[in-house]
């Protein structure tokens, strides 16, 4: 029976890492699909476990150490939801074009450390990514990410892969 | 990979459904610059992108693709919404038609995710008021 429980116990803890290791995987490609500026987005992802909070934060390229341990009890493990990744910028539903900036929202003026993707001009209260063909006497905006490029992420089968990836990784090693 | 067969595949629905509309609604799609006349101007964007293509699949088929869609509506603002969401229940009907259709012999079959949303915003430079919705879409080019 001893042999069986532990059998059980390295089962989980397998399972576990193997969920860490797909939000660090999702985590890494949020962070190369997103814009960058100063990089302050891209270094804000993190993952939050319910019941044992988030890991300290980290920033891109994201590792292990980086996505906080879970437990392998079998209460904790019959947990529904296991990991939540969030941005913690202040901005992040801006960056990831699901609102329109706010009101006095300024963009960064600087020169860009991403490859700029799109240039040209962003209609009035036009999203982060919605930029058109250069209007004379309009604003020149430029956009280190398409337009939609988390969406795209999300429902566009990307992140389903690296699903994938993070459980082969695990039980195929 | 046929990337425009699978773009008119949803294209088509929508903007005949809009411009079936009275008075029709205008329907911007991909790197078309939205220039409404004026603030009272509805009108609607499409954007589709293309996430994973050349995916292998159980069957033969490699030109399977997935992407997301994103359709946003422009409508008057301060106005309250119902307009916004008359104009949504148009672009949802469309897409509902689009995944109840038969998968044809030849052709694109093309089904979509559920819808989420509609998520309402505006700002105070915004002209416009806007409705968003998206989906996520798994299309095949059948030979």
């Amino acid at each position: 029976m001893a042999a069986l429980s532990q059998l059980e116990r390295d089962l989980r803890t397998k399972l576990n890492k193997s969920v860490r290791t797909v939000a660090r995987n999702i985590m890494n490609d949020l962070a190369e699909a997103g814009p960058v500026w100063g990089g302050e987005f891209r270094d804000s992802w993190e993952a939050y476990a319910p019941g044992v909070g988030a890991a300290i934060p980290g920033q891109y390229p994201y590792t292990l150490s980086d996505i906080p341990e879970l437990p392998v009890t079998k209460r904790e493990m019959e947990r529904v939801t296991k990991l939540i990744i969030g941005n913690r910028a202040p901005y992040a539903m801006v960056a990831m074009d699901l609102v329109a900036p706010s009101d006095g929202f300024r963009y960064p003026g600087y020169e860009p450390e991403g490859d700029v993707v799109f240039r040209g001009t962003r209609p009035e209260g036009g999203r982060r990514g919605d930029i058109g063909p250069k209007i004379p006497g309009g604003s020149d905006n430029r956009s280190t990410a398409p337009l939609d490029w988390y969406t795209t992420y999300a429902g566009g089968g990307k992140m389903q892969k690296a699903l994938e990836r993070g459980v082969k990784a695990e039980f195929q090693a | 990979m046929n990337y425009q067969a699978i773009r008119a595949a949803v294209e088509n629905p929508l903007l005949n459904a809009f411009n079936a509309l009275v008075p029709p609604v205008p329907v911007y799609f991909d790197n078309i610059t939205a220039v409404p006349p004026n603030t009272t101007t509805e009108y609607v964007r499409v954007n589709i992108t293309f996430g994973i293509t050349n995916e292998p699949t159980l069957t033969n088929s490699v030109d399977n693709a997935r992407g997301a869609l994103i359709i946003r509506i422009f409508t008057e603002k301060g106005r309250g919404p119902a307009r916004n969401q008359t104009l949504i229940t148009t672009a949802v009907n469309a897409l509902e038609t689009l995944n109840a259709t038969a998968k044809p012999s030849t052709g694109t079959f093309f089904r979509l995710g559920e819808i989420t949303g509609p998520i309402f915003s505006t700002t105070e430079d915004a002209p416009h008021f806007m409705g968003r919705i998206d989906t996520n879409w798994v299309a095949t080019v059948l030979t």
